[in-house]
């Protein structure tokens, strides 16, 4: 959910079809936009569809803790397994998004 | 190179684990062991984990503002009244500023929150998102009052 609407803010963005209404405009002025920056939350989306085709559990893990901000406790709760489960899910699934998005990068 | 999708993925993952809780010279003589396509594969995540850092660590809202520039106000920037000083918090759904009100001179909290938050369809799919939390019912998955 919260992984859906910050990537389709991103898609959105990237289309340069902005949002309207008075608010945003001093907030734009206030924003320092870099230009280039290596991963991006599209390319992450994207990275986690692969992964999560060979590893539900393993994309589970990263949306609960990157995306909804819970701690490794609280995913294992939610997930009915073990925190060692989670922090080891955790590590490969970095290890696995990182190399698969800085192949992305150098393509 | 992402093995997407190996048959050997499990047996990939159990090396990696136990790779995880060696120190690197042990790592070499462990992996040694193994078949080659798995020791590559396990090397070749361990290479990427250990030049991971921080990637990933500081939550999808400060991933998205490095990526697309969303929230990246920096210390000093001028809105409005408002001179922000420094980013104080963040959360699943907006980041946090001290800044000073120039005009009454005193501290205040500046919350940006993404605009999405604003469109109709993002509001249903929050509601959704609510509605699977509460129903948790757990003291820290965050408890839903009002939408």
């Amino acid at each position: 959910m919260t992984r859906r609407i910050l990537v389709d803010y991103s898609r959105r963005r990237a289309a340069g079809k902005r949002g309207s209404g008075a608010v945003h405009v001093p907030l734009d002025d206030a924003l320092n936009i870099p230009v280039h920056e290596r991963f991006d939350l599209i390319a992450l989306d994207t990275a986690l569809e692969q992964l999560a085709g060979f590893d539900a559990r393993k994309c589970q893990v990263v949306e609960l803790r990157f995306f909804s901000g819970l701690e490794a406790k609280e995913i294992a709760l939610v997930l009915k397994t073990t925190e060692a489960t989670v922090r080891r899910d955790w590590s490969i699934a970095k290890a696995w998004l990182f190399r698969y998005l800085e192949g992305d990068a150098q393509a | 190179m992402n093995a997407t999708g190996s048959p050997d993925w499990r047996e990939i993952e159990r090396v990696m684990v136990a790779a995880l809780e060696m120190s690197e010279e042990q790592q070499a003589a462990y992996l040694a062991q193994q078949p080659a396509h798995v020791r590559s594969e396990v090397e070749s995540l361990l290479v990427a984990y250990r030049r991971s850092g921080s990637f990933l660590e500081g939550g999808a809202l400060s991933f998205a503002a490095r990526a697309s520039g969303l929230v990246a106000v920096q210390p000093g920037t001028q809105i409005g009244l408002y001179l922000v000083e420094a980013m104080i918090g963040e959360g699943g759904m907006g980041v946090v500023y001290r800044a000073r009100d120039t005009k009454l001179n005193r501290t205040v909290a500046i919350k940006f929150l993404f605009e999405e938050l604003a469109d109709p369809s993002a509001r249903r799919r929050f509601q959704r998102e609510a509605q699977m939390a509460s129903s948790l019912n757990h003291p820290h998955i965050l408890t839903v009052h009002d939408v």
